[in-house]
């Protein structure tokens, strides 16, 4: 073999460079011919309906427009059917002369007939899908997907963004929805409990609608009072959770009737087939197992008075063993540091001034949030939907117990759960 | 290196987070599953065979044996790691998942803020994975030279070069069947080149150590004589 030279690795350096920089020139330059933009429709979200054996796919598609100047993002929707889902989307292209891409879709929603049957129908085409981002939202719905992406919010002229505020991390944070992926959907579907849960996508009218003339700051108030306490997250089921910063209480758009997203509730599924639904209250009690939760609001009740609480932070945790009487035991443990946000009486000065939470007060919230993680378990075990995931924990740290009681491990579970708040200092 | 290094810590640093590591467990539970998965891997794990073309050409100094085998156990390292950060994220749908390195660092929490500048960083690795598949062929250049005895490189690259460009332009719709003969029907030819040849190599050694042996005693001997003769002269 030849001397290794310096000039051969100066050689060297130069081929990587001049082939690194024209690589680079083909990564940035073009498509390569492959999409005509002009051709190309920019699937955001897809709604998902089943009629008998066929599937109703709803494409919410970006149409960039220009007004007064200045560019604004707009959307139709397609519909088409097919036998599968990939077969309808091809519709969309025979109809329009579009060619849908998937690359920017965010949500998909499946409507309430969808999820009667195995929701992987369904998802399948999604999950085979290579430029489809598995991070996407999913959620399904009351009624159909369809009316779902025709609403008109005054949150964003594009129902599907509006809708993905609902979902945001941040709402997920504040313990109001229990997010779910394509991918995290999917490997609870194709995990040993075959159990997942999606969000519960309403449309809901607003409850109070702005006055045009007179009482104008009276009314606004009441709208921003009704958002916010949403983006606190409150537990009432019948309240729509609107993002920061959108509820100027403006109707938006004109003609048909304006509404907003809610999306507390949550279906429970087992084996891809919806079976149960948590209501917002058990949503939240949910998430402060499995989330970690900031700023998220906690009502209480204590001797005939409305409390609330800021959960600043909770450590939870989730332990399951199998001891030598061969008896399961599931022990979730939530450490929740709060203060108390307000209440629904007035208080002293020195109440106010006052940093600490009274100890019956915590007691109270501790009782409530054990007895709602106790029925969140039991509604689940109840409709065999493996919530908390033990047939995984049984899997992975009881394997030598897995043959014997993978069965009915829900069954047979022994569930403890400890919860303690602490104050904030 | 330095591309490998910025791209793949990156990738980790942005998958971290996302990992579940309690999706590895339990661990070596199904053994057949192991021992089946094992035959398949070969063709991945087959660098070892890359190392084949030095034979004769390297000149080994003090301290290099340890240098190669950290640097070897740090590529396994690697490799391992990543596979277990991908299955970290992925668990049960991780077979599903193509294009392994773009996976990973997509659900980074800041990502959709700032953008996918985890693609760059993929790219980065795509480079890389170019370069590392245009190391056997330069190789086999230069171990067909080395046979032949000759100086023209280009030709012998143009020998090897251009049948496989004709296989890769004829072959590629053929992509699955031809991995699936690879992996599962030609898997013991990879241990032979990477496993074996190497090991075989080490006879080598032992017949050197015998002809320095046979020559140490011939040298013996003649001094042995010499001697003698001068002993018998005086």
């Amino acid at each position: 073999m030849r001397k290794y030279t310096a000039s051969h690795a100066r050689n060297a350096v130069r081929y990587y460079i001049i082939l690194a920089a024209t690589l680079l020139f083909l990564f940035f330059s073009n498509d390569f011919g492959l999409a005509d933009i002009q051709k190309t429709a920019i699937v955001m979200a897809v709604g998902i309906d089943r009629e008998e054996d066929e599937f109703l796919v709803t494409a919410q598609i970006a149409i960039p427009s220009k007004q007064n100047g200045q560019g604004q993002a707009q959307a139709v929707q397609i519909e088409s059917r097919g036998e599968t889902v990939s077969l309808a989307f091809c519709q969309i292209n025979a109809k329009t002369g579009w060619y849908p891409k998937l690359v920017f879709c965010n949500l998909i929603v499946l409507g309430e007939e969808a999820v009667k049957q195995n929701a992987f129908d369904a998802l399948d085409f999604f999950l085979r899908d290579e430029y489809m981002s598995d991070s996407c939202f999913l959620a399904t719905c009351e009624g159909s997907a369809k009316d779902i992406l025709n609403t008109q919010t005054p949150i964003d002229q594009i129902s599907s963004i509006a809708a993905q505020k609902v979902l945001s991390e941040h709402a997920q944070r504040l313990g109001t929805v229990a997010t779910s992926s394509l991918k995290d959907f999917s490997k609870g579907y194709f995990s040993a409990g075959k159990s997942g849960y999606l969000p519960i996508l309403k449309a809901e009218s607003q409850q109070e609608t702005p006055e045009t003339n007179g009482e104008e700051s009276g009314t606004q108030g009441t709208a921003q009072g009704t958002f916010s306490q949403n983006i606190f997250g409150d537990q009432n089921p019948a309240m729509p959770v609107l993002a920061s910063g959108a509820a100027d209480g403006n109707t938006g758009t004109s003609g048909g009737e304006v509404k907003v997203f809610s999306a507390s509730e949550t279906a429970l599924f087992y084996d891809g087939v919806k079976v149960g639904t948590l209501s917002g209250d058990e949503t939240f009690a949910f998430c402060m197992a499995k989330d970690s939760l900031r700023l998220a609001a906690y009502s209480v009740k204590y001797n005939g008075e409305q409390y609330r609480l800021t959960i600043k932070k909770n450590k939870r945790k989730i332990h399951f063993s199998i001891d030598d009487n061969a008896v399961s035991n599931l022990r979730i443990t939530i450490r929740a540091t709060a203060g108390l946000r307000d209440a629904a009486f007035s208080q002293t000065v020195e109440e106010i001034s006052s940093s600490g939470v009274p100890a019956p007060l915590f007691m109270s919230a501790e009782e409530k949030l054990k007895e709602q993680i106790i029925g969140v378990f039991e509604k689940s075990r109840a409709c065999k939907c493996d919530l908390f995931e033990v047939s995984e924990r049984l899997q992975k740290f009881e394997n030598k117990y897995a043959a014997a009681f993978q069965e009915d491990i829900l069954e047979r579970l022994r569930l403890t759960v400890d919860v303690q708040f602490e104050s904030l200092r | 290196m330095p591309l490998f290094l910025v791209s793949y810590v990156g990738l980790m640093i942005l998958s971290v987070a996302e990992t579940d590591f309690s999706d590895l467990l339990p661990i070596f539970s199904d053994k057949s599953g192991v021992l089946k998965g094992i035959p398949l891997s070969f063709n991945y794990f087959s660098d070892a065979a890359l190392f084949l073309p030095l034979l004769g050409s390297y000149r080994y100094k003090q301290g290099d044996g340890k240098k190669i085998m950290l640097s070897y156990a740090l590529g396994g390292a690697f490799v391992l790691f990543f596979l277990a950060v991908f299955y970290g994220i992925f668990g049960v749908i991780s077979p599903a998942q193509k294009n392994a390195f773009m996976q990973t660092a997509k659900y980074f929490s800041a990502l959709p803020v700032i953008g996918r500048f985890d693609l760059l960083l993929g790219y980065l690795m795509t480079i890389v994975l170019l370069f590392a598949a245009c190391v056997p062929i330069q190789l086999s250049v230069s171990c067909l030279a080395e046979v032949f005895q000759t100086e023209r490189k280009p030709l012998l690259s143009i020998v090897i070069n251009v049948p496989l460009l004709l296989f890769t332009c004829l072959c590629s719709r053929y992509y699955s069947k031809i991995e699936f003969f690879i992996e599962r029907r030609l898997f013991f030819i990879f241990p032979l080149f990477h496993l074996l040849l190497p090991l075989l190599a080490l006879l080598l050694l032992l017949k050197q150590s015998k002809k320095g042996k046979s020559r140490g005693q011939g040298s013996d001997e003649r001094k042995n004589t010499s001697q003698n003769k001068e002993a018998h002269h005086a």
